[in-house]
């Protein structure tokens, strides 16, 4: 069985996974796995069973490739990225992914994501690795999200920005950190 | 039928006229079993029919005269033969077969056969006997009646051991086929319908190439324009056309590691209810691939419709990072796919070990799926169904 990846171009985060047989041979491109973009919901800690919800972000397909892996580090018999994506990125050299998946520093602190009406502010896992790419979305209203470019500096990432109050979903890329998708509370 | 026999001779022998005779048909023999049973017999070269205008000078009727040109073939008894020069096809030979106004535009065939004959000059040792020294392997044009060309194939098979036939029973070597009009030739033609000369061949289980690249084209000269197939151990097979160079313009191609390459288009496709399958595991959000050779373009014009599900993949924890401690319970609360294909799959996880009573954490989930592709009738029908879990 082929196992195909898609990931995000600047960051290199595995964001979505399918395994198949039977399928067109060779590597699809990014659009054929996720269409025009890649609808993406985070982890939700809920305070009863009664509750429920998600927490949607569209990621647009000119922000993702797509590359084959090896189906390595299986979980209960699954490949661990087919459960655990953002867990996962690739390596690109001279522009082309290596099949190897690279697992990625996982350790973030409670609540590494906070935003006021003018910065957003993400406290990352040590150790950081200074210069590495980031990409924060924000997703605002229907449209497409909101991209917010930057390089690690320090053990914060500050990004300016301009936000009403409210909750936004924000998913969070640094390179060499796990992916994550949170609920964000913007106060003013 | 009999073991062949090869003459030996010993020092000192009186040499028979059989002793001799042994000798030549030996070889003659076995290059005859050659070309019958690694070759498929037919004309190797030339033997083209070709005409020129001609007029009547006391009718003024127009008309063509046939030539066969020269050429070599080989019979099915595996005997050579050989035209050394043009020989102009005589219409009285024709009458004689056909008649001399059959009335028709349907073409007749002509045919060639080896036969051997008395040579018209006697050699000087054996003339003043009146006993042969010399046979011409020559041949014979015969004109055929409308539709003998078909019976060609019916002659039977020469005996394993046989040497080359001496044309007392014609082998028929179709030529080309004759238009007769008014007592004259009125053309001539390499095929009718779809009968055409018939060509020598080739007979082989194995063709090995020790250059490294085996070539197959259509034509006998590389020429610019002729479709090639090459083999080669590093490009694997490839089809093309020979360009003004010589080289050849891959069109189609398979590499060694099976990997096809196409420059045109592949048409076709599935035939009418005929039914494709994908399945797998993918993540949330993902969607979800068609069977090889589908296209969406096929599903979106209902040519094929769908039939999905999905099913979800439950692990033994919640799949989070940095992973959750406790005992937790899955529950799937959406696993379903979209009409665009796309997979929601989501799962309640509740830890049922808390300190603190129940709690509960949603995550996205990954789903085992099936995708049953139906390819319907050329009329657009229903689009894609779903089947959930």
């Amino acid at each position: 069985m082929g196992l195909t990846v898609v990931y995000a171009k600047e960051t290199w985060h595995v964001l979505g996974a399918v395994q198949s047989t039977g399928g067109a041979g060779g590597v699809p491109d990014a659009g054929q796995l996720v269409g025009d973009r890649l609808e993406l919901r985070g982890n939700r800690a809920l305070p009863g069973p009664a509750e429920s919800g998600a927490v949607p972000i569209a990621v647009p397909v000119d922000q993702l490739a797509a590359a084959a892996v090896d189906a390595a580090s299986d979980l209960d018999g699954l490949p661990a990225v087919l459960t655990t994506p953002f867990a996962f990125g690739v390596t690109v050299v001279n522009e082309q992914p290596k099949s190897a998946l690279v697992p990625l520093n996982d350790g973030w602190g409670p609540a590494p994501v906070e935003a006021t009406t003018r910065r957003i502010t993400v406290t990352l896992p040590q150790p950081v690795t200074e210069g590495s790419p980031a990409l924060v979305l924000v997703a605002v209203g229907a449209g497409p999200p909101r991209s917010l470019p930057a390089l690690v500096t320090g053990p914060q990432l500050t990004i300016d920005t301009n936000l009403s109050a409210g909750v936004y979903p924000v998913l969070t890329l640094v390179r060499g950190v796990a992916a994550r998708i949170d609920a964000v509370q913007v106060s003013a | 039928m009999s073991t062949p026999q090869r003459p030996v001779f010993f020092e000192g022998q009186y040499v028979a006229a059989t002793d001799l005779d042994a000798t030549v048909s030996h070889a003659r023999d076995r290059a005859a079993r050659h070309d019958r049973y690694l070759h498929e017999w037919g004309i190797a070269e030339g033997l083209a029919l070709t005409t020129e205008d001609a007029t009547d000078p006391t009718t003024g009727a127009r008309f063509v005269t046939v030539t066969l040109q020269p050429g070599v073939a080989i019979d099915g008894t595996g005997r050579e033969v050989v035209v050394p020069e043009p020989v102009p096809l005589g219409e009285d030979q024709f009458r004689e077969t056909n008649g001399a106004d059959p009335g028709t535009k349907l073409l007749y065939p002509v045919f060639l056969a080896g036969l051997d004959r008395d040579p018209a000059a006697v050699s000087l040792i054996g003339g003043d006997t009146g006993l042969k020294t010399r046979a011409d392997e020559s041949f014979q044009i015969i004109f055929g009646r409308l539709g003998d060309e078909r019976l060609v194939t019916e002659r039977p098979p020469a005996e394993i051991d046989a040497g080359p036939g001496d044309g007392t029973q014609p082998w028929h070597i179709l030529l080309g086929f004759v238009g007769w009009e008014n007592g004259r030739f009125r053309t001539a033609s390499p095929r009718s319908g779809t009968v055409s000369r018939r060509t020598a061949g080739v007979r082989a289980d194995v063709v090995a190439a020790p250059g490294g690249t085996l070539t197959l084209r259509s034509q006998l000269a590389a020429g610019e324009g002729g479709a090639a197939v090459t083999l080669t151990g590093e490009n694997g097979l490839s089809f093309g056309l020979y360009k003004a160079d010589g080289a050849v313009e891959e069109l189609l191609g398979v590499s060694a590691r099976g990997d096809l390459r196409v420059r045109g288009t592949i048409a076709g496709g599935p035939a009418a209810g005929s039914v494709a399958a994908v399945s797998g595991i993918a993540t949330d959000g993902m969607v979800l691939p068609l069977p090889a050779g589908l296209s969406t373009e096929q599903v979106e014009s209902g040519q094929v419709a769908l039939h999905l599900s999905a099913t979800p993949q439950l692990t033994g924890a919640p799949s989070v990072t940095p992973p959750a401690a406790g005992t937790w319970l899955p529950a799937p609360i959406e696993c379903r796919v979209g009409p665009d294909r796309r997979l929601h799959c989501r799962v309640r996880w509740l830890r049922i070990d808390a300190p603190d009573g129940m709690a509960a954490l949603e995550t996205p989930g990954a789903a085992a799926f099936l995708v049953l592709a139906t390819v319907s009738s050329a009329t657009p029908s229903t689009g894609s169904t779903e089947n959930q879990t």
